[in-house]
């Protein structure tokens, strides 16, 4: 069995693999999707606690079960504003939807 | 067991560092699938078997699909494997951020104070859950039916074609 360390370790790794990416693509679709993947990384962190703590002491895994409804929700908003985004400006990239830049 | 753990931390940083590298659309949007795939394996080896399933369903299942479809509805055929500039400009300022965070919290890791042992629990207690979900945590579940409803109201008003004239002004 791996340690508490090694996981906590590689959800950091994910997470800092969807700041990364959510920083660095142009297309709308790919920040929401990095964005996915820093609240993934974040669920495995809040069930490794779990495992690794009080078995009793479910809490963490309940914030993981709402997180996935919030994370799902923010999903279908998202892409919904981006197809409305599209048909506006026939693009799908963050830097020419401009129109409220200063 | 500790070797099948590494083999699914590589396999998933692998596929979340090609979904955002990947300068094709569906290559990234194939490999975030094989990504949430590996999150729900890890999920598994924490013995949290309900939420891997859930994963499965959620994120392999709907979401996957959810976002291939965004990007078809949203790119030409001709532009699908658009490899122009897929970077912002400001990309070399998100990786070294990027790699900033992983070492600040990879060296705030080294002071974790003990290493605990994991519970006996061998199992997630999914009835456990259900109770609480109507106990306990009642309101927040039923605040998460009143979110998810609006979301899907709010996703269809957004996202409904509008006859208005001005659709045509850039």
């Amino acid at each position: 069995m791996p340690s508490l360390h090694e996981y906590l370790l590689l959800a950091a790794a994910l997470f800092s693999i969807g700041l990364a990416g959510a920083l660095t693509r142009r297309h709308i679709i790919l920040v929401l999707v990095s964005i996915e993947m820093m609240l993934n990384a974040a669920n495995v962190n809040l069930v490794a606690f779990w495992r690794y703590g009080n078995p009793a002491a479910t809490d963490g895994v309940m914030l993981v079960l709402f997180g996935i409804a919030i994370a799902g929700a923010e999903a279908a908003v998202g892409l919904a504003l981006l197809i409305a985004i599209y048909r506006r400006f026939r693009t799908s990239r963050i830097e020419e939807v401009a129109r409220l830049k200063g | 067991m500790r070797a099948v753990f590494y083999l699914i931390a590589i396999w998933t940083a692998a596929s979340g560092l090609l979904a955002i590298s990947r300068r094709n659309m569906i290559h990234c949007a194939l490999a975030l699938i094989s990504f949430f795939g590996g999150i729900a394996a890890l999920l598994f080896t924490l013995h949290a078997d309900f939420l891997g399933a859930v994963q499965i369903l959620i994120y392999v299942g709907a979401i996957s699909v959810l976002i291939l479809f965004a990007l078809m509805v949203t790119q030409d055929a001709s532009r699908l494997g658009d490899r122009t500039a897929p970077f912002s400009r400001g990309k070399w300022t998100g990786w070294i951020l990027g790699a900033l965070v992983f070492g600040m919290l990879g060296y705030g890791l080294n002071f974790l104070e003990s290493s605990p042992s994991p519970n006996a629990a061998s199992i997630l207690p999914v009835a456990e859950i259900g109770r609480l979900l109507v106990t306990r945590q009642a309101v927040p579940f039923l605040a998460m039916a009143l979110l998810l409803t609006a979301a899907l109201v709010g996703s269809a008003a957004v996202a409904i074609e509008e006859p208005s004239d001005d659709a045509q002004d850039p």
